[in-house]
């Protein structure tokens, strides 16, 4: 077997986690392969590069606390911001609507427990408010950030339910589908593949993919609170010979609702519209699943978070007592 | 409202126009404040509002807080954009606006502007707090901003690239505070003197000067082609667009009201040597006595190569047994003079005069102990002139001498036409002139009304190196002329060739297209770096003026000129001849 590389950069991962020992299930048992007949490499129709509308958020933790409680009992702390956008990409324009109903900067603080209160914290001319959450269950820092990172999605998908109500463009939703109410043009874009859900003779189809070439619809089962969804593999990029092979595909999903003929229409504009977005190894760490304009709107969403050391030494400013802020002034005048 | 609301006296402005500078300011963006772009209070950049736009020259406001508890609540910001630039936001990489041009990468322009402050009101120099709302200052604000709310008395000097009028105030022209124009550009856009006549018009009919205008005179030499030759005719090409201009500006589109016009008197008759301009044009010529009791010898030794040679003592020495014998030379009213017991006719004999009283080895005293290489050298010399200049001074040419003396006093504008003499005629002529009205202003004793000369090719005539008689005279007129009301308005395609005294004296400096290399010299240090760069793709038309208090240049731009600039531009059938003081 030859050696090759996976183009994530190494911080990110491999982009590939699935276990790799051909005999593991991995979840294939779950998998109705024949939805589209034959297993076999499928490539769409030529046809406009229709409209597309990329759902996508940023998160960070802003400051890690600890409180103590009058008791003696100590609860971490958490101050988080996350962001949510859009990146519309329509003939020859892509651009973020620029509009706090589609770009939602939120600041959360979050507590393992206790009690929390919002926290205010004054900037400039203005204050960033860090609406109190107490996450069920989450004790240690680790499962706050889950727990951030959690409401991140949330918003992810409300945004994304609201944007899909829109049938007049194809609607794209980071990580596997989460929606509870999704609109009749919407697929998940799994980046980062965990399982393979296809057993390695079906499997072997994906290392002979063209790019813009995909598989046929597979249907996977409802399992782990996941409703049934139906699924494609497509290749995006042709990273070169010195790639694995699996480094240029990408997993997508609709809802399992979906009549698959409707699936099948929005398999093929997938494959008509995501290899032109597919990013370079130049451009993006994660390339060429972390698509351009995504990575566009994460370093936008990114911005609005706003400075970071700044964020926290206000944070910090805020948490002074007041007195010593007199104090200090009083001893300046 | 048909009056004028500058209240300066010029003409009112035509109703649409007025509508426009009703409208006091419109905003354009927001002060930045960048590690890259920091705002200072000389200087700070704006974000340009994506509905608006920034162009160079625009004149912009900006108002910002200061703290409680400071002497005055606000500072106002005032000042010209120099410098616009774009870039597109969220790209990375060069290749990235193929991306974003293809649609697959959100990118978006943002624009912005730098802006030089003119002004600080009051004057607490902070910067202007980032995030300020900066507009477009218009009506009272852009006086403001430019100073012209400052200038009691001003005189439109052209045109902002918006439209509107740039003035320039008369107290630095008129000698109360300063003097003197200085105009380089290169050659061949004719622009220099179109510019330079085009502010003499605007002088005499802006209204500014009041009934002094009247009065007010001024000496042109035409040097080259016959362009100044017209001055009183319209231009019967002239554009609507430049009359609109000229409306702007408050200008009538009309020709010089009272101009005359000399040209070298044609040898043996006093009839002028013409050209197509065939009426109204009066020959001139000097006196032999005029030319021995005023020494003018001077100037026909005003050649480059004179100017290196030793032969000013002898010269002085000759001009003043001249002035002696024309002082001696009877009668007193003869335009004749007698050397030697001879009565010399014209300046062949003249010289032949000259070099018998002043050659040793024919026993001329003259020259007293000058050495002999010396004085030859100053006979061959006076020798050669007499081709080129012989015509011009004479003894006895027509039944009235007099009438064939320039004179500057009998119209708002003298045109004297040298462009046909021979370059040593040239010197000649354009020295004895500002001798002449030098000495005249320096006489009267009263700096009014003002008497403006425009010379171009001032390199020639003032250059950096060397001494001349002429660079004398305009020596005088740049370091005296200011107190005496003599207006120097000189031109040349090279500050860096003229003296540097000359230049650094006048009070407007003005930049029409220079060269490349040119621009970049120490003279035009009155140019900011983005005004040196424009300079290399100035327009015909448009010039970059420079006064005393805008510490920033601005680019302006100037009607065609109003009046013929040769004979295919005059239209005969609507000159009205009894407007104009015809000279002959």
């Amino acid at each position: 077997m030859p050696l090759r590389l996976v183009p994530w950069s190494p911080e990110y991962g491999t982009g590939i986690e699935a276990e790799t020992d051909a005999a593991a299930d991995d979840g294939a048992s779950l998998v109705d392969a024949t939805v589209e007949g034959a297993w076999r490499a499928m490539s769409p129709d030529a046809a406009p590069v229709p409209a597309v509308q990329i759902v996508d958020g940023v998160r960070r933790v802003e400051a890690h606390a600890i409180d103590d409680s009058s008791d003696g009992s100590m609860a971490f702390g958490l101050f988080g911001s996350y962001a949510v956008g859009v990146v519309r990409c329509e003939g020859t324009r892509a651009h973020i609507p620029d509009d706090e109903r589609v770009l939602r900067v939120r600041r959360r603080y979050l507590q393992a427990g206790g009690e929390a209160a919002d926290r205010a914290v004054p900037v400039g001319g203005s204050v960033l408010h860090f609406r109190a959450e107490l996450p069920a269950q989450a004790q240690a820092p680790a499962d706050l950030v889950a727990a951030l990172n959690r409401l991140m999605l949330d918003e992810e998908a409300r945004l994304a339910e609201e944007l899909s109500e829109d049938a007049s463009t194809l609607t794209l939703v980071d990580g596997p589908l989460r929606l509870r109410a999704p609109g009749p043009r919407v697929v998940g874009y799994v980046k980062r593949t965990h399982r393979w859900y296809l057993g390695a003779d079906r499997l072997a189809l994906l290392g002979t993919l063209a790019v813009g070439e995909r598989t046929p619809l597979f249907r996977i089962a409802e399992d782990t609170g996941q409703r049934d969804r139906l699924a494609w593999y497509l290749r995006i990029a042709d990273m070169g010979t010195q790639f694995h092979h699996l480094s240029g595909v990408v997993r997508l999903e609709t809802p399992g609702a979906l009549p698959p003929s409707d699936a099948g229409a929005l398999a093929d504009q997938t494959a008509l519209v995501l290899p032109r977005l597919a990013s370079s190894p130049i451009r993006d760490p994660r390339a060429p699943q972390n698509l351009t304009p995504v990575g566009a709107l994460e370093q936008l969403l990114t911005r609005r978070l706003g400075d970071r050391l700044w964020i926290r030494r206000r944070i910090a400013a805020a948490l002074e007592p007041a007195g010593a802020t007199f104090a200090v002034a009083a001893e300046a005048s | 409202m048909t009056t004028n609301r500058d209240g300066d006296g010029t003409a009112p402005l035509t109703s649409n126009l007025l509508d426009a500078s009703v409208e006091t300011s419109t905003h354009a963006g927001l002060v930045l404040g960048m590690e890259d772009a920091a705002a200072t209070p000389l200087g700070f950049s704006v974000f340009v509002d994506r509905d608006h736009y920034l162009q160079l020259d625009d004149v912009v406001h900006a108002r910002s807080p200061l703290p409680p508890g400071s002497p005055a609540e606000t500072v106002d910001f005032y000042g010209v954009v120099d410098e616009v630039r774009a870039v597109q936001e969220g790209v990375r990489f060069d290749s990235d606006v193929a991306l974003a041009s293809e649609g697959l990468l959100p990118a978006e322009p943002a624009v912005t502007a730098h802006v030089a402050v003119t002004r600080v009101e009051p004057e607490i120099f902070v910067p202007p707090r980032p995030g300020q709302p900066v507009s477009l200052a218009r009506g009272d604000e852009r006086d403001r901003a430019l100073f012209f709310d400052q200038m009691a008395e001003r005189v439109p000097f052209g045109l902002s690239r918006d439209g509107e009028r740039v003035y320039a105030n008369l107290e630095f022209l008129n000698g109360t505070r300063g003097a003197h124009v200085n105009i380089s550009g290169i050659s061949g856009v004719a622009t220099k003197t179109s510019y330079a006549m085009f502010l003499l018009h605007a002088l005499f009919e802006s209204g500014t000067l009041g009934p002094e205008a009247a009065n007010t005179r001024s000496l042109i030499f035409n040097v080259k082609g016959e362009d100044l030759l017209f001055l009183d005719k319209p231009n019967a090409q002239l554009a609507d667009e430049d009359r609109e201009d000229y409306a702007r500006l408050g200008l009538p589109a009309e020709p010089f009201r009272s101009v005359s016009f000399y040209a070298p008197a044609r040898r043996g008759t006093p009839a002028p040597e013409t050209g197509s301009r065939m009426d109204g044009v009066t020959g001139f010529y000097w006196t032999l006595r005029e030319f021995c009791a005023e020494r003018y010898l001077r100037f026909l030794f005003a050649d480059a190569d004179d100017e290196r040679s030793q032969l000013g003592l002898v010269v002085q020495q000759v001009e003043a047994q001249l002035a002696l014998a024309a002082r001696l030379s009877l009668p007193l009213d003869a335009p004749t003079v007698e050397i030697g017991g001879e009565v010399v006719t014209d300046f062949d004999e003249l010289v032949d005069a000259i070099g018998l009283m002043t050659d040793p080895e024919e026993g001329g005293t003259w020259a007293g102990r000058a050495a002999a290489g010396t004085v030859q050298a100053f006979l061959r010399r006076l020798d050669a002139a007499k081709p080129y200049v012989g015509h011009l001074i004479r003894g006895h040419a027509s039944e009235d001498d007099a009438a064939h003396v320039i004179d500057t006093g009998r119209a708002q504008v003298t045109v004297v036409d040298i462009h046909r003499l021979h370059d040593r005629a040239q010197r000649f002529v354009v020295g004895v002139m500002l001798k002449r009205e030098f000495e005249r202003k320096e006489a009267s004793g009263s700096p009014r009304p003002l008497m403006l000369v425009v010379l171009d090719e001032l390199n020639k005539y003032a250059p950096r190196e060397g001494r001349s008689p002429i660079k004398d005279v305009l020596l005088d007129i740049a370091e005296r002329g200011r107190s005496l009301g003599v207006v120097l308005v000189g031109a040349q395609q090279t500050a860096s060739e003229v003296e540097p005294r000359v230049v650094a004296n006048c009070a407007y400096r003005v930049a029409g297209r220079l060269d490349a290399a040119e621009a970049q010299r120490g003279e035009y240090g009155f140019l900011t770096a983005a005004a040196r760069a424009r300079a290399s793709l100035l327009k015909p038309g448009s010039m970059i003026l420079a006064q005393p208090e805008i510490p920033v240049p601005l680019l302006l731009r100037f009607p065609h000129p109003a009046w013929a600039t040769r004979p295919s531009e005059v239209a005969e059938d609507e000159v009205d001849y009894s407007r104009y003081e015809l000279s002959d």
